[in-house]
């Protein structure tokens, strides 16, 4: 019984090879697979059905065969398929034509790195809170420790509003801090983001508007290591995990001690003596931070012998210019299509 | 200011290449700008910090290195007492100080038998690479003072003193003086100035005047060493716009107890360069405002607690000590720390954390995390807000623009009434230039430039959007501000394409169509309402009203607005108050929908003049039978009617379906009927068969 199986499929297998060397379009392919494999009609499913009739004795014989055959079978049709050029398609539609333009418009470079570091905080838990550009001179400066005649008033060149009395242009977005602590109890932790103004004529490096985000946390026992560990994980996340940090001593008048922060240059690594960010330093100056002022918490009705805190600034144009290797900053303002279409 | 590593030397003997200096200062807070090359030495320009005026000299520079490297001794000028170095008595000149509160200390001395040749070459080198040009004996040896030990001196002509007097006093009314340089200022009351008998002879901490200025002929002079108030010097150095070596020191403070030294010091210079006798006399000490040093309270473990690094008692007090403050008792619980003179910066405990950290090193501090979770927690809806509108906005083909807040009073007047003037708006005391005098009260100008700006340079469609504060007066005199979004669009709408072969620009209409379905997807219901802006052309002006509230306006901007940017086709914008879109919309309940059929009938009708779409829906609205679920305008034209006049088409189709049963044929026709019927009574409407 086998043996007769056997030499049916042997001519099964002449007949195959002959019809397979044949096909020439996916149609006779699909005819000659609707020939061996059609459910009803199909001559490999009715060689199975045989099966049925042949002794238990010779089954695992006859079944291996039969398999072997269906398996060849099934092979080189698929080989046969990848050879053929595929089927001419309904003709009259190029369906390669390019599709109806629908683009895209894009956010300005500022206001996604903005959104972009604000995430980083507010991941950390901090809120967001925002206040008026136009201030008054008290909250922008005088709360902060810095008085009238201080000489760091001339470090920041202020636009004075018109016609009102001690209102200013903000020139850091501190004095939202002032309002937010007068506004709550401590603890808290929370960033202050916008618009800043300091009078300065427009070049490569100076636009009278620009943007900030400031930081402040205030809390029992806070000390300069917590500061240390909030922007280290900070500068990490941003820029990357293989960043250096370097702490320097600075001034600023709302802070005591202050601290600048340098991150090692993310383009040179402080191999290229010519670098255009760093000059050839290997440190890019990227925020200005220290520890609250107790003035400036006692100006906010904070005790600052039950309170400390942290208080950190940085600028976003600067921090955008500096990444995506935004030569002037006025281009920012700009608002030239040329520009904004490279930053989706 | 300026340090030359060489002169530096003679004060501390560092020796290390010269970016090791460089990050030697660095880490202590002295940011170098520039190095400069000079002859066999190395100058560097520093920037120091406000707060810090003890460092503008050699000295101070010296006295943080000796801190940081405690194994290099400061050498400190010779400090011999003034009245032997100088010699007291048979002086001729009477000084008196008018207010203690201006003037806390005012010393001096007359030089006789000097001439005013150069200095030595030396010198003259080393002062020119400080930035400082050599004159003569007398005036480099108080330039060289400045920089050893930071202290200013002014040299007078001794024989120009009117009445041999120095009267440190306030200027009167109406005087005034020559300065050195040639200019001459008229004084006013809160000036101080240094006057003799007749007449004031110098702005005093400021400059000197020129007739009491040293020449080739003076012979005697008259050196002055003293302490004023820094906010008096500032303020009249701000209003002159003087800005000079002495004034910068002094604004910022000097320190009170080196009078007499730099007075021994220079006299020390001119002995050393002149080859004749130099003869002193005359020392005198006008000091009226006694100094008192300042104590700081600071507990012994406060450094720690405040850095969350261990730093040794022994190590901090020891900090302090080489930075000149004296530490009363290392073993108690609370020190006493006394502030040396020249620490005019130092007056709480926070401020000795960071000389101590300073020194020891910042980088030393570990990081640590603070476990600060806030107390309470004020969401911000606003944030959340401007972001999905720019992402909704973006994925409509809008870019985000980004405007100065100030912009020029022609720009505001555009977006205000004719009968608007400059007062009615928000200035600058100061502005940069009249394209930035005023805040802005809208930010379409500024879109509109932007738009301009992109079509010169070739953009086929500018679309863009902006959202920022806008500024009014409000409340009579007061500033307010609120933040706005505002869009507009210019263009074409689908550029030419192999579908497309007439370029549609963006019209109104379309305009609209987008920003409704923004309105619609930042889920807020509003309505439009037409009415006329003065920026807006005629007609094509409407409110925008959301939650029943006025929220803004949308339409084409003035013809003349547009062509006058050079603009050629129209400019459809949208302004609204950022906090419209923020107000509380009803809470959305779930409604079954009708699972009834629906039935459609149109409608055809000639529309008479000067009745608009807008009259038709409200007088659909008027008679809406209940069954009527929608209505859809699909044709509208005009033609003209057989007598020649203009008339309008539109052809509608309503929609129709009941909320309990299926509306049958005849009952839709009969419903129908009647609101047609009402439409062709209420506005005149023909019929069109
Ligand atoms: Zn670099």
């Amino acid at each position: 019984m086998s043996r007769e199986l056997s030499h049916e499929i042997d001519e099964l297998i002449q007949v195959f090879k002959a019809e397979v060397e044949q096909v020439q379009s996916q149609q006779q392919h699909r005819g000659l697979k609707e020939k061996y494999f059609s459910r009803r009609k199909g001559i490999c499913p009715l060689l199975m059905q045989r099966l049925r009739d042949i002794p238990p004795k010779e089954k695992a014989e006859a079944g291996r065969l039969i398999n072997r055959f269906k398996q060849m079978v099934e092979q080189s049709l698929d080989e046969v398929f990848t050879r053929l050029e595929p089927d001419r398609r309904k003709p009259g539609i190029d369906w390669t034509l390019p599709p109806v333009s629908h683009a895209p418009g894009a956010p300005h470079l500022i206001e996604r790195t903005r959104t972009e570091l604000e995430d980083i905080f507010i991941q950390m838990g901090y809120e967001v809170a925002e206040g008026p550009e136009m201030e008054s001179e008290y909250n922008n400066f005088t709360a902060l420790n810095i008085p009238a005649h201080h000489p760091a008033r001339d470090e920041q060149d202020t636009f004075f509003i018109q016609d009102i009395d001690d209102m200013v242009l903000r020139t850091h977005t501190s004095p939202v801090q002032i309002r937010y602590m007068k506004s709550k109890q401590p603890p808290f932790k929370a960033i202050f983001p916008g618009k800043v103004f300091r009078k300065d004529e427009p070049d490569a490096t100076h636009t009278p508007v620009f943007h900030q985000i400031e930081g402040l946390l205030v809390d029992r026992e806070i000390n300069f290591s917590h500061l240390r560990g909030i922007l280290e994980a900070f500068i990490r996340a941003f820029f990357g995990e293989d960043i250096k940090t370097r702490f320097r001593p600075g001034y600023f008048p709302f802070t005591e001690p202050s601290a600048e922060i340098d991150i090692s240059c993310f383009l040179c690594f402080g191999q290229d003596a010519e670098c255009r960010i760093c000059k050839g330093t290997g440190w890019l100056e990227i925020l200005g931070s220290g520890m609250v002022h107790p003035g400036v918490l006692m100006n906010c009705g904070i005790d600052p012998d039950l309170f400390s805190g942290f208080a950190f600034g940085m600028g976003v144009d600067r921090i955008a210019l500096l990444r995506h290797g935004v030569p002037d900053l006025r281009m920012f303002f700009e608002n030239d299509l040329r520009f904004l279409r490279q930053f989706r | 200011m300026r340090i030359n590593l060489r002169f530096l030397k003679q004060f501390i003997d560092v020796e290390m290449p010269v970016v090791e200096t460089k990050e030697l200062l660095a880490s202590l807070g002295i940011e170098v700008a520039e190095v400069h090359g000079c002859d066999n030495s190395t100058a560097f320009t520093v920037e120091i910090t406000p707060n810090r005026p003890d460092w503008l000299s050699h000295l101070g520079i010296a006295r943080e290195i000796h801190a940081r490297l405690p194994d290099l001794p400061l050498v400190l000028p010779n400090s011999l007492d003034p009245a032997l170095a100088v010699g007291e008595g048979a002086g001729s000149v009477d000084i008196q100080i008018e207010s203690v509160s201006d003037c806390r200390r005012y010393s001096g001395c007359e030089i006789h038998g000097i001439e005013p040749s150069a200095s030595p070459a030396e010198i003259g080198a080393l002062l020119e690479s400080l930035g400082l040009r050599p004159i003569n004996q007398i005036v480099d040896a108080s330039n060289m003072v400045l920089m050893a030990m930071g202290h200013p001196l002014h040299m007078f002509d001794l024989d120009c003193l009117e009445g041999k007097q120095i009267r440190v006093r306030r200027a009167r009314p109406g005087e005034r003086l020559r300065l050195l340089d040639e200019r001459e200022v008229e004084l006013e009351t809160e000036d101080i100035v240094i006057a003799d008998a007749r007449r004031p002879v110098a702005l005093a901490g400021i400059m000197g005047g020129v007739e009491s200025g040293i020449t080739n002929r003076t012979r005697r002079v008259f050196v002055e060493s003293a302490w004023f108030d820094p906010v008096r010097i500032r303020r009249t150095a701000r209003r002159l716009g003087l800005q000079t070596d002495a004034s910068y020191r002094f604004e910022r403070g000097t320190d009170i107890t080196a009078t007499p030294g730099a007075i021994v010091m220079a006299l020390a210079y001119l002995r050393a360069w002149s080859d004749k006798p130099v003869v002193s006399s005359g020392y005198h000490d006008e000091y009226p405002g006694l100094f008192l040093a300042t104590t700081v309270q600071m507990p012994a473990d406060y450094p720690s607690r405040y850095t969350g690094v261990e730093i040794p008692r022994s190590e901090a007090a020891a900090i302090l000590e080489r930075l000149g403050f004296q530490v009363d008792s290392i073993d108690k619980k609370l020190w006493t720390v006394t502030v040396p003179s020249f620490r005019v910066d130092i007056t709480c405990k926070q401020d000795l954390v960071e000389e101590i950290t300073r020194i020891y090193g910042y980088n030393r501090i570990p990081a640590s995390m603070p476990r600060t979770v806030n107390l309470s927690f004020s969401p911000n809806a606003k944030r959340n807000l401007r972001l999905k509108a720019g992402r909704h906005l973006i994925a409509n083909g809008y870019f985000q623009a980004l405007n100065y807040s100030f912009q020029s009073l022609e720009d505001n007047l555009l977006m205000a009434g004719a009968e608007s003037t400059h007062t009615d708006f928000i200035g600058l005391r100061n502005p940069l230039g009249k394209e930035y005098a005023v805040l802005r009260n809208s930010l379409v100008p500024g879109l509109l430039r932007a738009t301009a700006h992109n079509a010169n340079h070739g953009a086929l469609t500018v679309k863009l959007f902006e959202t920022g504060k806008r500024f009014s007066r409000c409340s009579g005199s007061d500033g307010c501000e609120e933040e706005a979004l505002a869009v507009s669009a210019w263009g074409e709408h689908e550029p030419l394409s192999w579908r497309n072969s007439k370029v549609e620009d963006i019209d109104f209409f379309v305009f609209r169509g987008e920003m409704e379905a923004f309105l619609l997807g930042l889920s807020v219901e509003f309505h439009l309402e037409q009415r006329d802006f003065p920026w807006l052309q005629p007609g094509c002006s409407f409110a925008i009203q959301i939650h029943q509230q006025p929220a803004g306006w949308m339409g084409c901007l003035k013809t003349e607005t547009v062509q006058a940017a050079g603009l050629d086709k129209t400019v459809s914008a949208m302004e609204i108050g950022l906090s419209s879109l923020l107000r509380k919309r009803k809470e959305q309940r779930f409604a079954q929908w009708n699972r009834f059929p629906m039935v459609k009938r149109d409608l055809s009708v000639y529309i008479p003049a000067g009745v608009s779409f807008s009259d038709l829906e409200k007088a659909i609205e008027a008679h809406r039978p209940e069954e009527l679920e929608s209505y859809h305008l699909f044709d509208c034209y005009r033609d003209r009617t057989d007598s020649g006049g203009e008339r309008i088409s539109m052809a509608m189709s309503f929609y129709y379906r009941h909320a309990h049963q299926t509306l049958t044929g005849e009952r839709v026709n009969r419903i129908h009927t009647v609101l047609v019927n009402n439409l062709v009574a209420t506005l005149k409407l023909e019929l069109r068969t």
